[in-house]
């Protein structure tokens, strides 16, 4: 990474940034035990923290800036078992390089402007539910703090023990805050849903850390990479390391929802807005991107083609492709703009796996920005039109002029369209699969992700904003409703597996809704103003954030425009996140940047086409041109499904096994002798009888039985001179 | 204030902690059936004086760090012609475990409040059973040992017949009574192996004394270490609950009222793993370098067997039991890593990891049965399906329940993880492909822990249950303890490590002798 002097301890403002994760879980303790029925108290709370938070990494990044440092460390061991032996200390610790001074700045600035517009946007959805109250505004702010906390702890780790530790955490946070509303059976779903899928990426995560840490007889990450500067380190061999290295990219796999494992994130959208914007787009998700960031030199060892980075390049490739597709046939705006996600992940998964290191960590900081926009702005919407499908949406434009201008502002950024802050980053990505040797393949399917990409979110800009506004009455019944539709069954049968049902389930629910106590509903008690209601302009608490992010999504691209293009602007990011040592500068290419503004203006005009007069013939020549793919991309590419049958699948067939073993052979084995030695006990007990001439035939019998056996022991006993006398005599 | 302690030092500190729960059953077997306060009283002062007291010793302990050899001992010949003698003592090994025993024997007590008919007899025999569970922790002489291990056991078998519960609904039904006589023949059997053992070892080893520290010095040939390793292992594993011989585990488990089986997981279980570690592994090493390797494979398949068997409950005490199996699965892989002690840290990890596990798996199932008896007599059902959206109506059952579900998954921040963790690094480090398949048993924990809190506590509530309470003062107190205890564990675990690690160290230093 940097130039590998010994690292240096934390000095200047980094010697006080051990406060950035502490503030916030400090809030988060605050809010549990303190301030519980005040929300507005807690959400104060949460955003003071933060701002401190955000203060003190501000002056890190600014000292990072300005000096040209060694990367600084401290640790304190943990668990200390062997102290004199390499591996006998687990230790915990922080790490301030760039990389992680940079983002500790992201997180702190974008969850800062997510809990500001939280402040306003969760009171909106709490009245939507009778039973919630003041105490579920500071469970949100609460549990916010504590991802807030895992975060930065996360960005902060200085080994990968520790970094699994806060890899976990935010999945926990994950979990909490998809499944917020507990009393909803698809976000409780949805939250289990997100742990278990992650955490069979985790299983390979945990088992790379020990197979490399435990080799290389040390897991802090600078000492690592050291040992990777000259190449495969010595005692092990490439195709070692590589499986290492491909073991831990399955926790990026799961993490960073790439596939096969990305099919938790569309559903993690049951979370309340923010939650999808600060964990489920700009911050936890891109935890795997980190992480392969981090282990840079793990991937791309010296001298080496690297096949585990060949590896993530093309799962960041079909990644990037698989979900832009589905996004495309997306009703519901925030799964719009999950797939989007899942599929910006997958172009930055690509760049890292190609060696685009600078680039892919660029389109990691500007997508943050970006897509927390458009998510807050779709939060701002759903608010305005209480639904999240965008057939009931149309013509906002006219009626929320803030949130019009930020949406478009991320619409474009997201599209490509230069000079906005995501052409910069996706176009250097693509510039570096460009000239990577054997990347032309990978180049294609990118530049046409990047295709639709354009064409999607052209597809949801001008559902939701222009046109008139259509409401749930005048919303086509033909072309909107969730998709895949609700009718099918779920595809991930928990229930269904083991013949388990619930006694209480959501449709009973729904399907006797007046005499039920609140609570009982679930989802049903979903109050949801009916009636064409003329949208509004949500309140400045959440539009105010939303240009700020605005001015991001705008204007941070020009930080690292490659300086090659001639605008006579420093490349600061690259300058300031790179790879040490790099022999030859990144070379600029105008043809793929030339061909990535061409795909981008023809995707935006091929939407615009279709979406910009008359949406719903839009929307059916759409679905007729496409033909069978629809389907197949309505079902998501049955990935879901091959998951069900797959993974839980076998999962829950082994447990009815196991069941099975334990009920039939086990415990039958063990009833089995226990029944034998009471059939013996019976048997004796009937000997028993009580009758003086049976006990007598028994003993006559037993005496002939006694008299055979010392016979056939001792033949010449009975006829022995002594037996003759002891019998004359009696004994004696 | 130095003269104090020295002077509370001359005092017999661990028969104090041993002997006040059987002190309380006979002052209760005094009082009257009818003064129900009093007698729920004086079990709460004896339990809660042996846990004040085990909790003052641990602290005194972790502040001499380099304290070797067994503190605190206390020597009386009792039947000297026969070798035999009341010997008590404790170590950094055994430490932990009576602190782990105080903790839920209070926390027991205090959940022991909830039973409603005949009190005299509940607390008095188990508080008997109490003194049982301590005395086997703190006998350092291996007759004393078994015998406290019959007064642990024997117990347990009228409290699961008379104040337990039957499962009834989905799948076999299981009579308590059933359970209970299950449950007593397996622990006289695991009792008589390992007494066989035991006189094995007093025989073969020429010294004719059941002392374990003089027993340390016997010298034994190889093929009768083998053997009598295999006959200890065995009882004390059946105990443990290692798979096939853990059948006894689920039924008596789940049968036994709330209270026994926080006691039952909570430390009877831990009784087998500790005389594995105590007197298998500690006095028979060449036995152990012969069979522990084995036990790794055993171990995996405790994880994975008992976790498949989980996934499959809907009664939720049935499914705390299963995850008992697994859990205690990672002890016995911990303790497998201890076959080779020269290489690396691997031995040390593992063991260290084994007791993390024993006293975390010990808290938090005590906390999981707890809160899950406590859900049982509000709704009662013990049967999740039957539950639902319980979270609206006892939110702090609800809170409490998801973080002991969170810990019992090996979420980092609790001690699980980093009793997880150890084992995984030390056996890693020998025998990776062993390793890869217990981490496998990570998702499957997951999948069943979070499947329970959804089935009982999210989504819409049961309108049946609309009126249902959340927990009382009594119960927030002795679960909050047990929640608590588990998450300082996880943030800090050197509070453990540090005094279990000298006493391990010896112990594997006898083994690579």
């Amino acid at each position: 990474m940097h130039e590998q002097v010994a690292a240096a301890a934390l000095e200047g403002a980094a010697a006080n940034v051990w406060l950035v994760p502490l503030l916030p879980f400090l809030a988060f303790l605050i809010i549990s035990f303190l301030t519980r029925p005040w929300g507005r108290v807690s959400a104060a709370v949460s955003i003071l923290a933060l701002t401190g938070s955000l203060g003190v990494s501000a002056q890190v990044f600014w000292q990072r800036f300005t000096q040209d440092a060694p990367p600084m460390q401290v640790a304190v061991p943990w668990i200390t078992l062997a102290p004199d032996h390499p591996l006998g200390t687990i230790e915990l610790g922080l790490l301030v390089d760039n990389l992680s001074a940079m983002m500790l700045l992201m997180v702190c600035f974008v969850g800062l402007c997510i809990q500001i517009y939280s402040t306003a946007y969760i009171q909106t959805e709490i009245a939507h539910f009778p039973t919630q109250g003041s105490a579920s505004m500071s469970r949100f702010f609460g549990w916010m703090s504590l991802f807030t906390f895992s975060m930065l702890g996360l960005v902060l780790s200085h080994n990968l023990l520790e970094i699994y530790i806060f890899w976990e955490l935010v999945g926990l946070c994950s979990y909490l805050l998809i499944g917020f509303w507990y009393f909803k059976h698809s976000a409780a779903e949805a939250g289990k849903k997100a742990f278990v899928v992650t955490r069979f990426g985790d299983l390979g995560f945990l088992m790379g850390i020990l197979m490399l840490g435990v080799a290389l007889k040390g897991f802090d990450f600078l000492g690592l990479s050291q040992k990777f500067t000259q190449g495969i380190p010595e005692g092990l061999t490439a195709g070692f390391v590589a499986l290492a290295a491909v073991l831990i990219f399955c926790g990026a796999i799961g993490k960073s929802a790439q596939f096969p494992l990305h099919v938790w994130l569309p559903d993690a959208m049951e979370g309340p807005t923010p939650v999808s914007a600060l964990i489920h787009a700009a911050t936890m998700v891109a935890a795997g991107v980190y992480l392969v960031a981090r282990l840079f030199p793990v991937f791309h060892p010296a001298g080496h083609a690297g096949e585990a980075a060949l590896l993530v390049a093309w799962i960041g490739g079909i990644t990037a492709f698989l979900a832009a597709t589905i996004a495309v046939v997306q009703n519901d705006i925030k799964r719009v703009l999950a797939y989007s996600t899942i599929s910006q992940l997958g172009f930055m998964m690509a760049g890292l796996g190609v060696g685009a290191y600078t680039a892919g960590s660029f389109h990691l900081i500007t997508h943050a920005f970006f897509k927390s926009l458009l998510f807050l702005g779709s939060g701002a919407v759903i608010v305005a039109c209480h639904s999240n499908d965008l057939w009931r949406m149309g013509g906002l434009r006219r009626h929320m002029p803030f949130t019009w201008f930020a949406f478009l502002m991320g619409c474009l950024a997201l599209a490509g369209v230069p000079p906005l802050a995501g052409f910069w980053s996706k176009d250097e990505i693509l510039g570096y699969v460009y000239a990577a040797p054997g990347g032309m393949a990978l180049f294609l399917v990118l530049t046409f992700s990047a295709f639709l990409t354009a064409f999607y979110v052209t597809r949801m800009y001008f559902l939701a904003f222009e046109g008139p506004y259509r409401g749930a009455e005048k919303a086509p019944a033909d072309l909107a409703g969730p998709v895949p539709p609700l009718s099918l069954p779920a595809p991930f049968p928990t229930s269904q597996a083991l013949d388990v049902a619930p006694e209480w389930t959501e449709e009973m629910a729904t399907s006797s809704q007046e005499d039920l106590p609140a609570a009982c509903r679930g989802a049903g008690m979903e109050h949801v103003p009916h009636g064409l209601h003329a949208p509004k302009e949500v309140s400045p608490w959440m539009w105010g954030p939303l240009l700020v992010l605005a001015l991001f999504a705008v204007f941070l691209g020009f930080a690292g425009v490659p300086t090659g293009v001639g605008l006579g602007l420093p490349n600061f990011f690259e300058g300031f996140i790179h790879l040490s040592g790099e022999g030859h500068p990144h070379e600029f290419h105008w043809t793929p940047m030339l061909l990535s503004v061409v795909v981008a203006l023809a995707g935006i005009a091929l939407g615009a086409g279709l979406f910009a007069g008359n949406p719903e013939r839009g929307e059916r020549r759409l679905r007729s041109g496409l033909r069978l793919v629809w389907p197949f991309l309505q079902q998501k590419w049955y990935l879901d499904h091959l998951w069900a049958r797959a993974l839980a699948g076998t999962m829950y067939a082994g447990a009815l096994t196991m069941a099975w073993i334990e009920a039939n052979l086990v415990d039958r084995a063990v009833f089995g002798l226990a029944g034998s030695v009471r059939s013996w006990g019976d048997w004796l007990r009937s000997e028993h009888t009580g009758k003086v001439q049976h006990y007598a035939l028994m003993l006559l019998l037993a005496l002939v039985l006694l008299a055979v056996g010392i016979g056939m022991v001792e033949p010449g006993f009975f006829t022995s001179r002594q037996f003759v006398i002891n019998l004359l005599e009696g004994g004696r | 204030m130095d003269t104090l302690v020295t002077q509370l030092d001359r005092l017999p500190l661990l028969s104090l902690v041993t002997l006040a729960p059987l002190a309380g059953a006979l002052v209760i077997l005094c009082l009257s059936q009818r003064s129900v306060r009093a007698i729920q009283t004086v079990a709460l002062l004896a339990t809660g004086f042996s846990l004040a007291l085990a909790a003052w010793l641990y602290a005194r302990m972790s502040a001499f760090p380099d304290a070797t050899g067994f503190l605190w001992q206390e020597l009386h010949p009792w039947l000297p012609e026969f070798g035999m003698q009341y010997h008590l003592g404790v170590d950094g090994l055994s430490m932990p475990l009576v602190l782990l025993s105080g903790i839920i024997c209070f926390t027991a007590a205090f959940i022991s409040l909830q039973i409603d008919f005949r009190h005299k007899e509940y607390f008095a025999l188990a508080l008997t059973a109490m003194t049982g569970v301590f005395g086997v922790f703190t006998s350092l002489d291996l007759f004393c040992l078994i015998l406290f291990y019959e007064m642990a056991s024997i117990p347990m078998f009228f409290l699961v017949g008379i104040w337990g519960s039957d499962k009834t609904g989905l799948g076999k039904p299981i009579r308590r009574q059933d359970a209970a006589m299950k449950l007593l023949l397996y622990l006289q059997l695991g009792g008589g192996l390992v007494l066989l053992g035991i006189f094995g070892l007093y025989f073969l080893s020429d010294l004719k004394t059941f002392d374990y520290p003089e027993l340390l010095r016997a010298t034994l040939a190889r093929e009768h270490q083998s053997w009598l390793f295999l006959l200890i292992f065995l009882g004390f594993a059946i105990e443990a609950g290692l798979v096939p011989f853990h059948t006894w585990l689920p039924d008596g488990h789940s049968s036994a009222p709330t209270a026994l089986s926080m006691l039952l997981a909570g430390v009877l279980l831990k009784m087998g793993g500790y005389g594995i570690l105590r007197v298998a592994v500690g006095l028979l090493p060449e036995g152990a370098r012969i069979w522990l390797p084995l036990i790794g494979v055993l171990a995996v398949v405790n994880i994975l067997y008992g976790a498949l068997c989980a996934l499959r409950q809907t009664d939720i005490k049935l499914m705390i039991a299963y995850s008992s199996v697994s859990h205690m699965g990672i002890v016995f892989l911990g303790i497998s890593s201890m076959a080779w002690p020269q290489v690396g840290t691997g031995a040390l990890f593992g063991a260290t990891g084994a007791v993390f596990q024993m006293f975390s798996h010990g808290v938090i199932t005590a906390l999981l049965f707890g809160l899950a008896g406590t859900v049982y007599l509000i709704t009662h059902s013990r049967d999740m399906t039957r539950w639902g959206g319980l979270a609206s109506r006892m939110p702090w059952l609800a809170t409490v329940y998801t973080l002991g579900a969170l810990g019992s998954l090996g979420l980092p921040g609790m001690s699980g993880f980093a009793a997880e963790l150890m084992v995984f690094l030390g056996t890693w480090q020998q025998r990776p492909f062993l390793a890869v398949l217990a981490i496998c048993g990570l998702v499957i924990t997951a999948t069943y822990l979070l499947r329970s809190v959804q089935f009982a506590f999210y989504g819409p509530l049961n309108p049946r249950l609309a009126e249902v309470r959340d927990a009382l003062p009594a119960e927030k107190l002795p679960l909050g303890l047990l929640a608590l205890t588990t998450l300082v564990l996880g943030l800090a675990p050197r509070l453990l490590t540090d005094v279990t690690t000298p006493a391990l160290q010896a112990i594997l230093e006898r083994l690579a002798s």
